[in-house]
């Protein structure tokens, strides 16, 4: 099974004033093709840095990030933007679409910086909208689209480069519960249709508990990483800081584990089931 | 990859441009004034170079004049063409012997009434030798020109000038009427054609032209100051003819070396090339502050640039997360730039054409465009835009993608 991701020691440190703030500290962890991964954690983890290293837009301070057999930790700011159009899709809490250009121009967006031409942007642009079944809103701006549609369209945007790893940031952080479940429903299915791999940052269980694997983030570790309960995993964890010393406490809610409604799972990566531990990390 | 991203640049610019009519209006109007300006300066200081060429070349083709100096009574001295130097045989000797000399005339100048059947005047009256018409490359509209025989009899002929014959007599086909110059009647044998307003703003055609040997008999007697003009046979041998006329004069007049001629020449060339150096002058400095204008037209392009990068903070951070290289941001701002530069140049020379008609109909000079004055400045307002769009599209391509993505 092919590893997408594999980060090996990853450390971020910032500098805040006169102040070094950890945000990242020493963080292992592979990806495989195919998979779903969640990434949950109290704000302030260093959650939203890990996607952030994860996802090309800023470097780790030290260790080592192999992104598709390439080396990406040492890599220049224009080299970093090769990879994020060549390789990585975006998805984020606010869509951040351009808020003066339609549905379409917003999907051709991505590739104007790969250099296709208009007529072939438009049709992939097209094709990308249809499949998030937005084909009636192609010429809508953002403004008038609803927040689900809006990150359809950020989906859509994502997808239409045909990325090797998909980076959603809170993408249900925005919409309701009902459209939550409708976004990480077409999700999941995009996912499984094109065998895509796809890392999600989220702090809600119920939407963690659709990837195939949850890892909880702590002061800037991997403390949880588990099988999600869709996919036979245990409920999904509270974590919680006990004593003076830092220790961590998990702590299981007894009735109804998160995401564990019973559904089937569909065929999980065959490496999943081996790399299957907890980390202890304290 | 290039040229998709240009294009795209563009799209966005002119939607832009749109979106903030007030403030893209504001921000070319340096621009639309620079380039109109200095359009509008060249063309019309090209049509008044021309106007004073044409006005020069009317005077008469490759023309020399020679003036009397001062004459002097006692001590006091009447300034320069009023001595009496210059003689009839010198203008012939110059005519006979210098080779770079086409024709040489002798021409005296009064000022005086003349009076018609209907009407009286105070005009110039001219006396003149046989080539003096040919010299001043002038012909007549009606009737004919002063001839060898007129000069040689003394004949009490005239031609006239357009506007001295409508002064008096209210008409141009005034040959065979009578013109009575200071007591003498004198027959108009001729009319001369439109030879219009000279350098030095007068009416060429306020003349009467007698034969000088006329003049001398019946109007001022031998002793008036004579002027001689002289053509050379070509503009290139105008300072040829100079030379070779003032040692002449010199042998004639005696005069040794080390002391003073009595005698000035000058060539219309030189006048010309006054007239254009200063033009020329004048021009360059209205260019260079039309310039300063366009410079500042490009501070205005730099200020609105810096302040649509901060406000496009968080779209700048989508396009680099999407995958644009810090050259593809720069591109698409320099782009932006060029086109209010592009677009404020255009209307600019639309502006420039305007201003200069307009300034054409006022002052009465034509206004001369050439491809390169609607070109070059157009040019010149692209480069500003380049220069001035340079650091704000280098502050959009510098930004971080992660704390671009959290501006609001």
């Amino acid at each position: 099974m092919k590893k997408i991701v594999q980060l090996q020691d990853v450390r971020k440190t910032y500098l805040m004033g006169t102040n070094q703030v950890q945000a990242l500290r020493g963080v292992d962890l592979d990806v495989a093709e195919g998979e779903f991964l969640a990434i949950m954690g109290a704000s302030g983890s260093g959650k939203s840095t890990l996607l952030n290293v994860l996802g090309c837009l800023d470097k780790p301070s030290s260790g080592t990030y192999v992104l598709d057999d390439q080396r990406v930790d040492r890599l220049d700011e224009d080299e970093l933007a090769a990879v994020r159009r060549l390789r990585l899709g975006f998805v984020f809490q606010s869509f951040n679409l351009l808020n003066r250009s339609t549905a379409l121009e917003n999907v051709e967006l991505p590739m104007i910086y790969l250099g296709v031409s208009r007529r072939e942007r438009m049709r992939r642009a097209r094709a990308a909208l249809e499949t998030v079944g937005l084909a009636e809103r192609m010429d809508h701006m953002p403004t008038q689209l609803s927040g689900g549609q809006q990150q359809r369209v950020a989906l859509a945007r994502a997808l239409v480069t045909q990325p090797r790893l998909l980076l959603a940031d809170e993408p249900t952080g925005n919409l309701d519960s009902r459209t939550s479940a409708e976004m990480m429903d077409l999700l999941t299915q995009l996912q499984r249709q094109e065998r895509l791999t796809m890392i999600m940052v989220t702090h809600d269980p119920d939407i963690a508990a659709f990837a195939h694997r949850v890892i909880i983030l702590h002061d800037g570790q991997i403390v949880y990483n588990r099988l999600s309960p869709a996919w036979g995993g245990p409920p999904i964890p509270h974590v919680k800081t006990v004593g003076r010393n830092g220790d961590i406490e998990f702590e299981f809610e007894d009735d109804e584990p998160a995401g564990g409604n019973g559904r089937v799972p569909h065929e999980l990566p065959a490496s999943l089931r081996l790399q299957e531990q907890v980390l202890w990390k304290q | 990859m290039e040229a998709v991203i240009w294009l795209e640049s563009m799209r966005i610019a002119m939607r832009e441009m749109r979106r903030h009519p007030t403030r893209s209006c504001l921000t070319m109007l340096g621009v639309i004034f620079g380039v109109g300006a200095i359009i509008a300066v060249v063309s019309i200081s090209q049509g008044a170079k021309i106007q004073i060429q044409d006005q020069i070349a009317s005077i008469g083709t490759n023309m020399i004049i020679v003036l009397p100096e001062s004459s002097a009574q006692g001590s006091m001295r009447s300034g320069a063409g009023t001595g009496n130097s210059l003689s009839i045989a010198d203008g012939e000797a110059i005519g006979r012997e210098c080779s770079a000399v086409a024709r040489a005339a002798t021409a005296s100048r009064i000022i005086t009434l003349a009076v018609s059947e209907v009407a009286n005047w105070t005009t110039e009256v001219i006396g003149v030798t046989a080539q003096y018409l040919d010299v001043r490359n002038w012909s007549a509209e009606a009737g004919r020109v002063l001839d060898r025989k007129d000069i040689d009899t003394a004949a009490k002929v005239c031609v006239l000038g357009q506007t001295a014959a409508k002064q008096l007599f209210g008409r141009t086909d005034c040959v065979g009427d009578r013109v009575r110059i200071q007591g003498t009647p004198f027959l108009v044998v001729g009319v001369l054609a439109v030879k219009g307003q000279s350098p030095n703003g007068s009416d060429q055609d306020d003349t009467i032209i007698v034969p000088l040997s006329s003049a001398i008999r019946y109007l001022h007697g031998p002793d008036r100051p004579k002027a001689i003009v002289v053509s050379a046979t070509s503009k290139e041998t105008v300072a040829l003819a100079m030379e070779q006329m003032a040692s002449l004069l010199r042998q004639r007049h005696k005069i040794h070396e080390g002391q003073v001629d009595d005698f000035s020449i000058k060539s219309l060339e030189e006048a010309a090339r006054m007239a254009e150096d200063t033009s020329n002058v004048l021009t360059r400095l209205l260019v260079a502050i039309a310039a300063i204008s366009l410079l500042v037209g490009g501070i205005g392009i730099m200020n609105i640039m810096l302040v649509t990068v901060m406000e496009r903070t968080r779209e700048i951070g989508i396009r680099i997360a999407l995958g644009a290289s810090r050259q593809m941001i720069m591109s698409q701002f320099m782009v932006e730039a060029m086109t209010i530069a592009g677009v404020g140049g255009v209307l600019g020379i639309l502006a420039g054409i305007g201003g200069s008609r307009i300034l054409s109909q006022v002052s009465g000079w034509p206004a001369i465009y050439s491809p390169s004055l609607l070109i070059l400045p157009l040019v010149f307002a692209l480069t500003v835009g380049v220069i001035f769009g340079l650091l704000p599209a280098r502050r959009a391509s510098r930004m971080r993608p992660v704390e671009s993505l959290r501006h609001e």
